[in-house]
């Protein structure tokens, strides 16, 4: 016979629930739980009612079937204990191992501005702690606040891209900074597109209003541009085919990749002596293709372990010799946006395949997460990040590895570069986030206007209002 | 007939994964269908099935979403993954092999030689 505690007896629902919830040390769960049992305690006292029980009375039995309290909150507490993917946080490690030893190895060959890339070095072991609090920091916020405000959170994010430009250091008229802010923008997106659910072809236009707009602002950033429409539009299609829109998905689709492929041709068309340099180097003007000409070199010169053979950068023509030059002072930026080459030539092509292999884990487990969420704002929010990790990861190796060369960026977490550390450390905090509360983040229901054909005639159904929310979202 | 609770804690998970094969359902639900299919056999309480549930969707064996009740109450329904049908014949295996076991045991003709 269980025991039962005084307040069972007295059969106040509310209270029991108070007390399971006690048992359960994660905060954020309780709201879910109660409303839960709440509901489970008032179905139960229907059907007593139901068996002509008073009301009074078939509260106290409908608690009274729940069980104990304390023993079905203990067991709740079991099940939502908040933690983040370990896998991740290793592989997250394990990248800041390879940069750090990348930084020093790298550090120790500048040598004319020896000086110089030491203190690259320590600033680096310096922006590291700081790195990893925001990716803690992040880890702890609440992801849904995506979800809830979304409009304010994006309107704010492109606020500040366009504040940066008063501020922000430029190269060739390109602005550094918004690339990053795409970066943080792409996931913020995803917020703007989940916020416009049942809302047919009129949220569908304000999705790609708000994306015009967005490219308006990034400027002459054309990388920034091609950045978020690529993944905009990825993540639209995600939303339309999960039938988001309930919109015809044939036309849709139409309507969101037609301006978008213009977006990424126009540049071939109508600049297309620039752009072709960013596959091809035969006939390349002096600057033009240069650096992709002398990648793919290195690297047809590179052998499987071990320092590649001399490259005719390096080898003085007419003497066929090396003149004391090295790839140091030959290849630009080897330092960070081509260090992958760099380090390919020197230990061997096994470097990039340690890499890619790293990285590739990474993704695999991002995508995971991806996979698993039980909310849509889970799903789309955890999409965003590993999309914006993954085109990242994209133009770097595709740079590093001689096939494209447009703009140079570095890979997440590994390549040098302080900022991007930190932006993608808050991007890996986030996506631990959308892990940890997945049991708990909710979808808001809305509702949408069912037109049904019976018998030949059309027959409206209205679904049922629940506040100021309405639709019905059966499927996942 | 009521049954000792020891016989039935083992397989508990089993049933409700199958409760969700073929329809999503809510916890209420859950209850009352088993309560049905069993014959008032498995009368299961719902402070032993919410944390199953809880702990299955956290393995990722199901997933859950907000709905709307024909009462026109929020509910929270559970779907079952993938994973949580591969879990599920696993299950129903084991089960196969320890009911033949005990049908064996108790119940298996005699050959003994007169």
């Amino acid at each position: 016979m269980p025991q039962y505690n005084e307040e069972q007896k007295l059969g106040k629902a509310d209270v029991y629930v108070k007390k399971v919830c006690e048992q359960i040390r994660w905060g954020r769960a309780h709201k879910v739980i109660s409303e839960e049992l709440q509901n489970h305690i008032e179905d139960q006292k229907e059907a007593f009612i139901r068996k002509g029980q008073k009301k009074q009375e078939a509260e106290e039995n409908a608690v009274l079937e729940m069980g104990d309290a304390v023993t079905v909150g203990q067991q709740l507490d079991g099940t939502h204990r908040p933690k983040p993917d370990w896998g991740i946080l290793l592989l997250v490690g394990v990248c800041i191992l390879v940069s750090i030893a990348l930084r020093y190895f790298i550090s120790l060959n500048n040598g004319e501005n020896g000086g110089q890339a030491i203190g690259y070095f320590y600033s680096y072991l310096k922006v590291l702690p700081f790195g990893m609090a925001v990716m803690i920091g992040m880890y702890f916020v609440d992801y849904s606040m995506i979800g809830k405000y979304p409009k304010i959170l994006y309107g704010s994010a492109l606020a500040v891209t366009l504040l940066l430009f008063n501020f922000a250091p430029q190269l060739n008229y390109v602005y550094l900074h918004v690339f990053y802010c795409v970066l943080v923008l792409i996931t913020l997106y995803a917020g703007v597109v989940y916020s416009q659910r049942g809302k047919g072809y009129l949220g569908l236009v304000f999705c790609g209003a708000v994306g015009v707009i967005s490219c308006i602002v990034f400027g002459l950033s054309i990388s920034a541009t091609w950045l978020f429409a690529i993944n905009g539009a990825v993540i639209i299609t995600v939303a339309i085919k999960r039938e988001w829109f309930r919109v015809q998905k044939k036309h849709a689709l139409t309507l969101v990749w037609g301006p978008v492929l213009f977006v990424i041709i126009a540049p071939f068309i109508f600049c297309f002596r620039r752009f072709k340099y960013m596959f091809i180097t035969a006939g390349a003007e002096y600057a033009q293709g240069y650096e992709l000409r002398m990648i793919r070199d290195f690297l047809s010169n590179s052998k499987l372990f071990g320092q590649g053979n001399l490259t005719s950068y390096i080898i003085q023509q007419n003497l066929g010799y090396a003149d004391g030059r090295t790839i140091e002072g030959v290849l630009p930026y080897w330092q960070n946006s081509y260090c992958l080459t760099y380090m390919i030539y020197k230990f061997g092509w096994s470097v990039a395949v340690i890499t890619i292999i790293l990285v590739t884990l990474l993704m695999i487990k991002l995508f995971k997460i991806v996979n698993n969420q039980s909310s849509q704002l889970g799903y789309i929010v955890s999409l965003g990040v590993s999309m914006t990790i993954v085109s990242q990861c994209t133009i770097f190796l595709f740079a590093n590895l001689g096939i494209c060369k447009f703009v140079t960026y570095p890979l997440p977490l590994i390549s040098p570069g302080n900022i991007s550390f930190i932006v993608n450390m808050g991007l890996i905090g986030l996506i631990l986030s959308v892990y940890r509360n997945n049991s708990i983040v909710r979808d808001k229901i809305i509702q949408i206007k069912l037109v049904e054909n019976l018998n030949g005639s059309n027959v409206e159904q209205h679904s049922l209002k629940l506040g100021k929310w309405q639709l019905i979202m059966r499927k996942l | 007939m009521k049954v000792d609770k020891s016989l039935t804690s083992g397989s508990t998970t089993m049933l409700v994964l199958k409760l969700l094969e073929n329809q999503d359902m809510y916890g209420y639900q859950m209850i009352e269908e088993l309560e049905q299919k069993s014959n008032n056999v498995f009368t299961l309480k719902a402070g032993t099935l919410y944390p199953i549930l809880h702990s299955l969707e956290q393995r990722g064996m199901i997933t859950a979403y907000e709905g709307l009740s024909e009462e026109g109450r929020t509910r929270k329904y559970y779907k079952i993954t993938e994973k949580g049908k591969k879990l599920f014949q696993e299950k129903k295996e084991e089960w196969s092999v320890y009911a033949t076991a005990v049908k064996d045991v108790l119940g298996g003709v005699s050959y003994a030689t007169v």
